[in-house]
């Protein structure tokens, strides 16, 4: 494979996690509305330049009416890039759309969003920048670099907390409305040595997931075999549907830092 | 061109690098951070969410009479939420505007009046107030209430209670 198309795959990937987030946000605009909780007229009080000389530029796409066309135009965006025709040009214009769509997002509200949302702007915005002439080697490395920031953050900061460490947090987590799992969570709570087990092999995984990029194959595949696995667990105890695209879609980067150039 | 796009993805990996390591230096540059591209990696780190936040609401109406609390419920998850879960969104921003007052309300204290004009009051309190009402209603208080499931029992303990604010 060239590098070329692990960017592919990686657009790809990408596109799945912002198409769902785009339709998801379609199918329940409510949170978006006026008087929701992600809603734009008290979003834009949130900082002052959002309503300064600027703000009209804003107020022309944000209103909740436009906004939902935006999300209709990337969720249509993402479809083009998820299938596998169309020119450069449709395909370059799509991944701006993309995201652009996402930086919007952010601007509209902080409510709402997930680290999904988050890796998608990451990993779009190097997809865009790696349509410049011989910057692809230098994407993918950003892509990777960034996966492997994500997880070790997360896993380092994980094994710095007593309520990790003690196996007290996944049962915790579990046992919430938004992201629990009832069964996961009876388990986890009644048999705290599995809890602990579960805890540290979450940290351990996150922890130790930049050795994927040092080159030995195996390793690298055993890594983003357990990246997988954590990421459906996740998707299925805690309904973290976008975040195993979002993520995944950094490992054809990972592979090709680690295994492929 | 290759190289200033170069550039700019090296100095964003090392400012995201930077966030990560310190609190600081993520609120600082989240300051002018307008689209939100320097990530905040730290999922469920280092303390995890373990608390259920709850709104609830009661109205008073012309003459005077207090509602019984009801509470603004969560979507409920479908059976396919591992690929397809529409209703995440507004749960989770019901716990992002909880978690953010509970950040004002642990600066400020309690009964500090800028908490009245923060972002994450403002979004409840337009919410709260346009949530449909069965009785006539001429003002609305609401609760912020935590609860959180420990070894079979739920502790529940109130965060915060609004002042009574007219409905229009």
């Amino acid at each position: 494979m060239t590098e070329h198309q692990y960017l592919a795959l990686s657009e790809r990937l990408i596109a799945l996690a912002v198409a769902v987030s785009c339709l998801e946000y379609l199918v329940r605009p409510g949170v978006l509305s006026d008087h929701g909780l992600a809603g734009w007229p008290v979003g834009r009080l949130s900082r002052p330049w959002k309503t300064g000389s600027w703000g009209w530029v804003l107020e022309a796409v944000m209103t909740s009416s436009r906004y939902r066309v935006v999300l209709a135009v990337r969720f249509g965006a993402a479809l083009l890039l998820v299938l596998p025709w169309g020119g450069t040009v449709p395909r370059v214009l799509a991944l701006g759309f993309v995201v652009v769509g996402a930086a919007l997002a952010q601007v509209r509200s902080s409510y709402g969003h997930d680290g999904a949302d988050q890796m998608c702007l990451v990993v779009g915005c190097a997809l865009l920048i790696a349509r410049v002439p011989t910057v692809a080697d230098a994407a993918l490395w950003f892509i990777a670099l960034q996966a492997c920031l994500a997880y070790t953050t997360a896993g380092l900061k994980k094994v710095a907390s007593p309520v990790w460490r003690s196996g007290q947090a996944l049962p915790g987590v579990l046992g919430t409305t938004i992201y629990g799992h009832a069964s996961a969570y009876r388990i986890l709570n009644g048999h705290p040595r599995v809890a602990r087990l579960a805890g540290f092999s979450v940290m351990a995984m996150e922890a130790a997931f930049p050795l994927a990029l040092i080159g030995l194959r195996p390793l690298t595949y055993l890594i983003l075999a357990c990246g997988l696995v954590f990421h459906l667990s996740t998707a299925v105890l805690m309904r973290l549907n976008t975040f195993f695209w979002a993520f995944v879609a950094t490992y054809p980067a990972i592979f090709y830092v680690a295994l492929a150039r | 061109m290759a190289a200033i796009a170069v550039g700019f993805l090296a100095l964003w990996l090392v400012l995201s690098a930077l966030a990560q390591v310190s609190d600081r230096a993520l609120r600082a540059m989240r300051r002018f951070d307008v689209l939100g591209l320097i990530p905040a990696y730290n999922f469920f780190a280092p303390t995890p969410g373990t608390l259920d936040y709850h709104i609830l609401v009661r109205d008073r109406g012309a003459d005077e009479l207090l509602t019984s609390w009801r509470e603004l419920p969560y979507l409920p998850a479908n059976p396919f939420a591992f690929a397809w879960n529409p209703g995440r969104r507004h749960n989770k921003a019901i716990f992002d505007v909880m978690k953010d007052l509970a950040v004002w309300i642990d600066e400020l204290g309690p009964h500090n009046a800028s908490i009245y004009l923060s972002t994450p009051y403002l979004t409840l309190l337009d919410h709260v107030s346009a949530t449909p009402r069965t009785h006539p209603a001429t003002r609305t208080q609401f609760v912020l209430m935590s609860s959180r499931r420990r070894h079979g029992a739920v502790d529940i303990a109130p965060v915060f209670l609004s002042s009574f604010h007219p409905l229009a």
